[in-house]
């Protein structure tokens, strides 16, 4: 065979050949094959070379075709590999009977699993995540919304961006950041809003402070609520009391508005304002210029040093920045300003300043969240795999949308329900409510995340279900976790590499790879897992399996006849990843998040969409969306349009939203705030980072940040246990001074990694009202010494 | 009015005052003093007198209180480093020791090291003082950054014992990542031909790092004052990522 036809073999079945390059290192006798991936942790989505050599992977580095890195990564992403080769892995299908788990067949799992869903199709929900793959999240979409249409999917995401979308939805009308990274070697100033890219996007930071290294001036500021190892490249650092960085926005707006340095044409070109209507809703209602003008003329740096115990003047510095016009500001956001009960209204009034100032849709100015998983954009907000949502942007309560998604999938009309399923939090509450009393929840099947240890309060939200006779957990995972320890059915998975895949970035980037190793033991992709339980049950003749011809809802052809790639064997003889992601293709041009054919994925290193194809056939990706100059959606000779405006007027909606007291504050039982967050060498909970000897013994174990101040006056010397406890739960913890980062006096900080000190138990479960996010940055606590010394 | 008053004599009352004390002053000024000047030690010759030490000088003296204030400098480990016209003879043995040293740091091949010592762990610490340009002490080497400047360090490099504390039972199952390693050494057309370079030369561009006068023993090349290392000893396209045969037909021609 040919280098061209291995490769077209390649691409149609999905499996893993020696890659155009291998040839070539075979030759000098090395036998490792390189191939491209997107990185597996963080949202930045850096792509890596993966080596493989007798079916493993034996090395990766930075790809240096990828616009994203550059050829560079951080430690994890040089580490990925080793996630894949923990001894532990899950590798057989795993029964719990008599309260232990007991290996069985893959035939029975999937039995178990229809078993279920034909007990009460209503009550079997899936809680996936921002870690499926785009082909397995649309797969778990149609199984719910077309083939069960209760609506009960929700992911992890709920809990990490569901603020990003809401503030996006009511500023533009439509989800997902206008600017990208290229935002970022542009921008003349960079502000940071409670937010740690030194760690936690370190590939997006050093792209930003590797410039001055170039001889280039960039001056960053940090607006946090802690210390951290960002903090040392900043010019300025903006410490304030938790929850009032609303106060800070609402200043920066106001002396915009008081000194007349807001940007006229821009705001009487293409805003509108608006505010909080009553009853409250999402999209609030139209106030005029005067109106918010009133409204906003109560933040005076004063008023808003008050609040927040941000010196005024800095304030004044943050306003006179956004005043030039001539500077380029990109400000970046991530849990902060998300895990925020009031995160809607934050992230709405970070765009609010942007806009108002002009500071859009310039190459270097544009407001822009990131998001902590892979494909939290990609499959969680494009595929919209949450309980209100449709592909494409559409929501349930819309009949057109309902009528759109029966039309792609072939199903008889009123097939889609028009009531959404539970939120993540309120689907675990259900779950953990005994079925006599209206916990409807029966069986939730959890794919690619570990929420035993990210739900918040546990207590309340997971253990009781632990105890309910007819409550029943699936889990698929790659390890044992939190979860899987206490799930009734485990299933073994197959991850990253292992699997065909497609992420979708924090910069609209669509990514794809290729299965390039085989997974250990009996372990299989999720993707498939999903699609042989709709098969059984399609061949249990469960009329939601079955389009309105009574053709398998998931039907696909190869050569004229129905293809059984259900049977593992033959999964891999056919592409589904492709199939699918053709299918999904179709929803995504109302919101104009268009997407390429699948082939181009294959021959790029990610696509921005909307990525349109052109007269010659080619296909070409947007960097800045709504700026005539790039977006091939704006009418043309418009400089601006945002054309999903919320106001049917091609404007974007400047908000008003007050500053308002947080659910908990410490006072004299509980007086410390407790932030929780993520570490540079760990990835989320850990499961996979925690199994990688060079980033665990790095960062082997949990710990709490104690101001040096608090530690004096408590008498606590570092490394000294102690308890941390607030209304809901309590941790020991060993005492770290002067840290990774440190919290201001008043403040502590615990990293929620380590499955063995579940931080979880201890933080608050109030959430926003409208993006239903928790809150996991602020809850009041009170911490006490232990006796005994831990240091090593 | 009675403020006015009595103005008058609190004026009296206050030089009155003033007077006196001066009076005392000025008397017992007149008194001998209980005051013994020190008269200095006669000293032998003029060249035995301590005279304050230049700034220069202080660099090499070795003695009062402050004596190791210049040790330990980044200019004395940097000054151990030896010559770049120093001959290098390299054994087998050396060569094996060293790479295995090597080996021990990384997961594999490519792999960032890890940071053998403590790290200030608040910020990126300041790395540079010793990896900008290499330094040595005794056997002990600070290598010089393979790569170019970056600023955020600890984006890569993480402390290979990060252990500060421990109050849970260790969570460590076992990995069984085989990393890979490069075996041998380059290619050579004849013997003498320059070899070429056996391992990819992405983050690793600074030759030096390794093979130059801060590189360690077994990796010396015999002639570190020669600079521009591609001149002769060529790369490996397909190591560095850069396809050279035929492309799939979808490849952009912008990937090629």
């Amino acid at each position: 065979m040919t280098t061209a036809t291995l490769a077209a073999a390649r691409l149609s079945s999905g499996q893993q050949v020696p890659s155009v390059e291998s040839s070539i290192t075979d030759r000098i006798g090395q036998g490792v094959t390189w191939s491209k991936a997107p990185c597996r942790f963080c949202g930045t989505g850096c792509h890596v070379q993966v080596g493989v050599k007798g079916g493993k992977v034996v090395a990766i580095a930075g790809d240096q075709r990828a616009e994203v890195n550059r050829g560079l990564l951080c430690v994890k992403g040089y580490h990925v590999a080793l996630a894949l080769y923990g001894k532990d892995r899950l590798t057989r299908p795993l029964l719990r009977k008599n309260g232990k788990l007991e290996p069985i067949s893959w035939d029975e799992a999937i039995d178990v699993i229809a078993d279920r869903v034909l007990k009460d199709p209503k009550g079997f929900a899936i809680y996936g995540s921002g870690q499926w793959t785009i082909p397995e999240g649309y797969a778990a979409q149609k199984f719910i919304k077309g083939g069960l249409a209760n609506n009960q999917i929700d992911p992890n995401a709920r809990l990490c961006m569901a603020s990003a979308v809401t503030g996006f939805l009511s500023t533009y009308g439509v989800d997902e950041p206008a600017g990208c990274y290229d935002d970022l070697d542009a921008c003349d100033v960079l502000i940071m809003w409670g937010n740690n890219p030194a760690e936690m996007h370190p590939v997006l930071f050093s792209r930003v402070v590797d410039r001055r290294s170039h001889g280039e001036k960039v001056t960053l500021i940090d607006i946090n609520t802690r210390q951290t190892r960002t903090t040392e490249f900043c010019e300025h650092s903006l410490t304030f009391r938790p929850h009032t960085d609303l106060a800070i926005a609402n200043g920066i707006a106001h002396l915009l508005i008081q000194r007349g340095t807001y940007d006229r044409d821009f705001v009487r070109e293409h805003c509108a304002f608006r505010g909080m209507s009553d009853p409250p809703d999402l999209f609030g209602e139209a106030i005029s210029f005067e109106e918010y003008k009133r409204r906003i003329a109560e933040y005076t740096p004063e008023r808003v040093e008050e609040i927040s115990g941000v010196p005024a003047a800095k304030i004044r510095l943050l306003a006179d920045l956004f005043g030039r016009r001539e500077l380029k500001i990109t400000s970046i956001w991530c849990m902060g300003m998300n895990q925020h009960t009031r995160g809607t209204a934050i992230n709405a009034l970070v765009h609010a300043v942007h806009l108002l100032s002009g500071h859009f849709g310039r190459p270097g100015d544009a407001p822009t969240s990131l998001t902590g998983q892979p494909s939290a954009c990609g499959t969680v907000r494009e595929v919209g795999t949450l309980a209100h949502a449709l592909p494409g942007g559409r929501v349930v309560k819309n009949p057109e949308h309902r009528q759109q998604a029966e039309q792609i999938w072939n199903l008889p009309p009123g097939r889609v329900n028009a009531k959404p399923g539970y939120h993540t939090v309120k689907m675990w509450e259900q779950f953990s409510t005994p079925t006599d009393r209206g916990g409807d929840i029966h069986t939730i099947w959890v794919q690619v995340t570990n929420p035993g240890q990210t739900l918040p309060n546990r207590h309340k939200l997971f253990d009781p279900s632990r105890k309910l006779d007819d409550k029943f957990l699936i889990v698929s995972d790659v390890y044992p976790t939190a979860t899987t320890e206490e799930a009734d059915l485990v299933l073994p998975s197959a991850m990253w590499v292992e699997k065909n895949g497609v992420f979708g970035n924090s910069e609209r980037r669509t990514q794809q790879w290729f299965r390039l190793v085989k997974p250990p033991g009996q372990a299989r992709d999720d993707c498939w897992q999903t699609l042989a339980v709709a098969r059984r049950l399609f061949e249990r003749d469960f009329a939601g399996m079955k389009d309105k011809d009574g053709k398998f809802l998931f039907h696909l052809e190869r050569d004229g006849k129905e293809f059984p790639y259900w049977e593992w064997p033959k999964y891999y003889d056919v592409n589904v990843d492709e199939f699918l992601f053709e299918e999904y293709r179709k929803f995504t041009r109302l919101k104009h998040k268009d997407l390429a054919p699948y082939r181009e994925y294959v021959a790029a290193r990610g696509l921005r969409w909307p990525v349109v194809e052109q007269p010659d056939g080619t296909w070409r990706e947007t960097r800045f969306r709504f700026a005539g100059f790039d977006d091939p959606y704006v009418k043309q000779g418009k400089k601006f349009e945002f054309y999903h405006s919320t106001s049917k007027d091609g404007r974007a909606q400047i908000w008003f939203h007050p500053y308002e007291p947080p659910p908990e504050s410490p006072d004299e039982q509980y007086p410390f705030w407790l932030c929780t967050g993520r570490v540079l060498e760990h990835w989320h909970t850990g499961t996979m980072t925690m199994r990688v000897p060079q980033l665990r013994d790095a960062m082997p174990q949990s710990y709490v940040e104690l101001n040096r101040v608090d530690a004096r006056r408590l008498g606590i010397a570092n490394g000294e246990r102690v308890l941390v406890e607030s209304r809901r739960g309590k941790l020991e913890l060993p005492v770290w001074i002067d840290g990774r980062g440190a919290p201001p006096p008043g403040s502590v900080f615990v990293p929620f990694f380590d499955e063995r000190l579940l931080i979880n138990q201890v933080t608050l479960d109030a959430h926003d009202p409208f993006s239903k996010q928790p809150d996991y940055k602020k809850c009041a606590v009170r911490v006490k010494k232990l006796p005994g010394t831990t240091t090593t | 009015m009675a403020a006015t008053q009595l103005t008058p004599r609190v004026w009296q009352v206050g030089a009155t005052a003033v007077v006196t004390v001066a009076a005392i002053g000025y008397l017992s000024g007149t008194r001998a003093s209980d005051y013994v000047p020190r008269v200095a030690t006669p000293v032998p010759s003029s060249s035995a007198i301590e005279v304050a030490p230049r700034y220069l000088d202080l660099r090499d003296m070795t003695r009062g209180p402050n004596a190791n204030l210049y040790s330990h400098t980044v200019g004395e480990l940097q000054a151990g480093l030896p010559s770049a016209l120093d001959s290098v003879a390299v054994t087998p043995a050396e060569r094996a020791e060293t790479v295995a040293a090597r080996r021990e740091r990384r997961a594999f091949d490519g792999a960032p090291p890890v940071i053998p010592h403590r790290v200030r762990q608040s910020a990126a610490p300041d790395c540079l003082a010793c990896h900008e340009r290499g330094a040595k002490i005794a056997n002990r080497v600070a290598p010089m950054m393979s790569h170019r400047r970056f600023a955020s360090c600890t984006q890569c490099h993480v402390e290979q014992h990060g252990e500060r504390f421990r109050t849970v039972e260790d969570f460590a199952p076992p990995n069984e990542f085989v990393g890979y390693r490069v075996a041998g050494s380059g290619t050579r057309a004849w013997e003498g031909a320059p070899p070429t370079i056996p391992h990819p030369t992405q983050m690793r561009e600074n030759c030096g790092s390794c093979h130059g006068v801060a590189g360690p023993n077994g990796l010396r090349t015999p002639h570190a004052e020669r600079q521009s290392c591609t001149q002769c000893h060529a790369p490996a396209a397909r190591l560095d990522q850069r396809p050279t045969e035929s492309f799939p037909p979808w490849l952009r021609p912008s990937e090629r």
